[in-house]
């Protein structure tokens, strides 16, 4: 069996405690790098609810990337991006959907919404340099010629020994035909 | 233009006693010209009498509708039942002339109303072969917005007509470890139409299922769906639908019953979506059970339960019960191309001594002693009953009883799930005198099998009482009536009296359950007398139904309410019972559950019930701890426990606890307690899955909570934060998945069914709904 699709059966907890696991070997959080999308978003339909897909890339630089976790921060007022949908990157080492966290997704106490995703691969094939490694699918509300303001921040990344990794995470709106 | 079609009209003549008494079969052919009128010729000369006695040819409002037959003013069931012909063409015309020497034209077709008389009355009706040279209908019968046409032919029983419908497939893969199973279920939506549709699929899944992950395929893109609040979820879905994107939309109508829409699937274009869920295995009485429901029952909703049920109509008249939920049924000579396929694989972790399937031919490997995998034999395939495989394992439960999952957010606090296996020492307690009351499902759904196995098991149960018993028979369908006003004792002639009683007992009608429930818990209850004095005596409700009905929560309800003392044992006769009913009654009744499939022998497993209330059950349950720290246990009330019915409750333990549980109880006046080892011990599993079998279990507390109307907006609220927290569907919370990257032509198209069988052994005349 292929790693890859055997990892894409384990459980979302499974998933996690993985992760962890990983990221444990990790010092702290060491996300440093931004980038708000700045791409006209691709829209249709109504202006007053559209839905926009948006690409999210890790660049590991000269190391292969086995795992990441990734918070995106919306800038937008509450309830105008909402996340409808995530799906998976363009390397087939990432190419099945991340998970997300609900719990912070859905937060108490109004607190800001936030998508946290994470996945891992410990495959052979891994990527280097920037790689695409999740689209999500938002719904938007805001003027046609607006497009959601996002930040997306590297919370962990490593390469499949574990090696933290100085990763960049950057956003940018996606359409058919203009693949990254 | 309309052309000319000729039709083929099959009488079975059961119950055409005024129109064709002695003839079995009669043939009739009919032709429509493009005016509308209506040319009938006999075919076969022996069936003139049928020409001659038909006076009665029309449409009704719905032009797709031809109506014929016979009708006798002076009769006095009235209107009779008449052949139904439906169009394909939506433009068919207003009104069909009779041709003249044959029939009386009538201006006002009657309304189809099937009378007592004549409820086995049918006319079955097929469109003969197209004459190509003036016929201009669409040959697509069944597309979207088209009437539908019918065909069996009475000599061709097997001959099912196929319909195409958007659902393709089921595919159905498990996995059991302990007995936590992990299951993933993939359902391909396949466009057979030429124009764009939106397909919604109305299905059950297990009442305990922690639904927490789902996937939308599209081609090899695939898009994991997110949890959000019902309205906000549905909102995102329709915005989307309305835009042209491929969305779908998963929400909950009942813990067992979901509804799946997907919008713009484009023709020809397919979409898979993957629904995964936790649950835990029963062990009833020797045996670990693994069921997969694979269709939902025909729902009776009486009329002043409100808009919130189920309803159970023909294929095309979805929207047509007035309920928030409609199911569509294929009708008995139709059958879709939907199938299923299903693979358990089983590591019971312990010796597995037997692996069976009960309701369908399984193809069964082991792998070793302890592991083994089960898979539905190809054979059948069709997904019209439950799905329900047993399997025993050497020695006691209570090894592994036990499962714990780290939490992965590292909280400190740990789940667990934790099997209470009753004490074998309540084997040997006798009981006290009891009070059996058969509360009887005798509507219309029951009819068939299911009343005879019902019958047979409260006979076997009657027989078996003792003369210091008493009991009570009480039926419910349209209305509740009794055997006898008040419990009688057990003597042999009124026992032979209830026997002759319930061998009387026939099926038909609505089920109006809220009204026999009552009838069962308000019905004089008995006293008997021993050493220490006068006492009540313990009633034991033995509630036999299939638990088609669509206000499960005012029958729950009623019984949270007015319980008592009473104990409730439920027993879910069918193919494909109501188990989120059955279990639930059971549970707020403080009593067990079984389940009697066709296959099933119903006296074993009343022989077994009755050893089970023939012993003291473990009262007053609870948890002690020994140097282990658990909290929010649930269920919070622990149920009684009885001979051979493990139960399973879900908490949270201090990460790294070291020590011990004990599960404490009383029965037969002595105090029990039986060890219960935790983390520190050996055996002591881990798992994953448990943090949402943990939250469906407190989703569900909370659930009954508010049927008895405890705090339900505070535990709406808490219902929802759970559920959003855990990533898990509830009725609060729906998955919704858009694709936003393409985009589809055209607009969203229509909507459509997904019709399904009813269930094997039910009767589609005497449940569903037409027009």
């Amino acid at each position: 069996m292929n790693p890859r699709t055997s990892i894409g059966s384990l459980t979302w907890c499974a998933a996690l405690l993985a992760l962890a696991g990983v990221l444990m070997l990790l010092a702290a959080s060491h996300g440093r790098h931004t980038d708000v999308a700045s791409h006209a978003p691709e829209t249709s339909g109504s202006p007053d609810a559209r839905f926009v897909a948006m690409d999210v890339f890790v660049d590991s630089g000269s190391k292969t990337l086995a795992a990441y976790q990734i918070e995106i921060t919306s800038q937008d007022a509450p309830g105008q991006t909402l996340l409808s949908g995530v799906e998976g990157g363009g390397h087939p080492a990432f190419e099945a959907p991340p998970r997300y966290d609900a719990q912070a997704l859905h937060p108490q106490d109004n607190q800001p919404c936030r998508i946290i995703i994470a996945a891992f691969d410990v495959g052979h094939d891994l990527p280097r340099g920037k790689t695409r490694v999740a689209r999500l699918h938002m719904q938007y509300r805001g003027p046609l010629d607006s497009t959601p303001q996002l930040v997306a921040r590297v919370m962990a990344s490593a390469t499949e020994g574990g090696e933290k990794i100085d990763a960049v995470a950057t956003l940018t709106t996606s359409a058919p035909g203009a693949e990254h | 233009m309309r052309g000319q079609q000729t039709w083929k009209v099959w009488i079975k003549a059961s119950g055409l006693v005024a129109l064709c008494a002695a003839a079995a079969a009669a043939i009739v052919s009919c032709s429509s010209d493009q005016h509308g009128a209506l040319y009938v010729a006999s075919e076969r000369p022996e069936y003139n009498q049928l020409r001659a006695d038909a006076n009665y040819v029309g449409y009704s409002d719905d032009p797709q509708t031809l109506y014929f037959g016979r009708t006798e003013e002076s009769d006095q069931t009235g209107t009779m039942q008449l052949g139904e012909l439906r169009s394909a063409s939506p433009s068919a015309p207003s009104r069909a002339m009779a041709k003249p020497g044959g029939f009386a034209k009538r201006e006002e077709p009657r309304q189809i109303a099937v009378g007592p008389r004549f409820d086995e009355e049918l006319w079955v009706i097929e469109r003969g072969p197209r004459d190509t040279r003036y016929l201009t209908i669409d040959s697509n019968d069944d597309r979207p917005g088209c009437g539908s046409l019918i065909v069996r032919r009475p000599d061709e029983s097997d001959a099912k007509r196929v319909v195409p419908v958007p659902l393709e497939h089921t595919d159905v893969t498990a996995r059991v470890t302990g007995y936590v199973s992990t299951v993933n279920v993939t359902q391909t939506f396949q466009n057979p139409f030429s124009e764009k549709i939106e397909a919604v699929y109305v299905f059950p899944l297990p009442e305990d299922a922690a639904v927490n992950d789902f996937l939308m395929t599209i081609g090899s893109r695939t898009i994991r769906g997110v949890i959000r609040e019902r309205n906000e979820a549905r909102a995102i879905y329709e915005n989307a639908r309305r835009q042209g994107k491929v969305a779908s939309l998963l929400s909950q109508e009942r813990p067992n019953i979901f509804t799946q829409t997907v919008a713009n699937i484009e023709p020809g274009k397919r979409i898979d979506v993957t629904i995964t869920y936790f649950n835990t295995l029963a062990y009833r009485d020797g045996a670990f059970e693994f069921v997969f429901p694979m269709v939902v029952g025909p729902r009776f909703n009486p009329p002043s339960s409100g808009r919130d049920g189920i309803g159970a109509v023909a294929r095309e008249d979805r929207g047509a019960s007035g309920q928030k939920t409609d199911v569509t049924y294929l009708r008995p000579n139709e059958r879709s191309g939907h199938d299923i396929a299903i693979t358990l694989d089983i590591d019971a972790g312990m010796e597995i001594e037997d692996v069976r399937g009960v309701t369908h031919a399984v193809n069964v490997r082991r792998d070793g002693s302890s592991r083994a995998r089960v898979a539905l034999n190809a054979s059948d395939s069709i997904p019209n009953r439950d799905f329900v495989v047993r399997y025993n394992v050497a020695g006691s439960v209570t090894k592994n009883a036990m499962v714990i999952q780290p939490d992965p957010r590292n909280s400190g606090w740990d789940y667990f799930t934790l099997m209470l296996v009753p004490p074998e020492q309540l084997d040997r307690l006798e009981r006290r005198p009891m009070e059996m009351v058969f509360l009887l499902d005798c509507s219309g759904s029951m009819n068939g099998r299911p009343i005879r196995q019902a019958k047979d098991a409260a006979i076997r149960v009657l027989r078996q009482l003792r003369p210091s018993d008493t009991f009570a028979i009480i039926r419910f369908a349209a209305a509740p009536s009794i055997f006898r006003d008040r419990p009688v004792e057990a003597t042999s002639r009124n026992v032979r009296e209830a026997i002759e009683f319930v061998e009387g007992l026939e099926s038909e009608g609505g089920t109006y359950m809220l009204d026999g429930v009552r009838a069962a818990l308000n019905f004089p209850q008995g006293r008997w007398r021993d050493a220490d004095g006068e006492r009540d005596r313990t009633r034991f409700v033995c509630f036999m139904t299939d638990g088609f009905i669509g206000n499960e929560a005012e029958v729950m309800t009623e019984l949270r309410e007015h319980l008592g003392e009473t104990r409730i044992f439920s027993f879910g006769v069918g193919t494909s019972t109501n188990r989120y009913l059955l279990d639930g009654v059971a549970r707020i009744g403080r009593g067990a559950v079984a389940y009697l499939d066709p296959r099933d022998d119903a006296s074993e497993i009343m022989e077994r019930f009755f050893d089970r209330v023939s012993h003291a059950a473990l009262a007053d349950v609870r948890l002690e701890s020994h140097g282990v720290e658990i909290a929010d246990v649930y269920p919070r009330r622990l149920p009684d426990l009885y001979a051979g019915r493990p139960v399973i409750v879900s908490g949270r333990i201090r990460s790294g606890s070291r020590g011990e549980l004990s599960i404490v109880g009383e029965a037969g006046g002595r105090r029990m307690s039986l060890a219960v080892l935790t983390r520190a011990a050996e055996r002591v599993a881990t798992q994953s899955g448990l943090d949402a079998v943990w939250a469906r279990m407190k989703i569900r507390e909370l659930s009954e909570s508010a049927l008895a109307g405890v705090d339900s907006e505070e535990n709406a609220s808490e219902i929802l934060r759970v559920a959003l927290a855990h990533n898990l569907m509830s009725r609060q919370t729906s998955f919704v998945a858009v694709d936003s990257w393409s985009q589809t032509a055209g607009d969203h198209g229509v909507s459509v069914g997904v019709p399904v069988p009813v269930p094997d052994g039910v009767r589609y005349e005497t449940t569903v709904n037409e027009r």
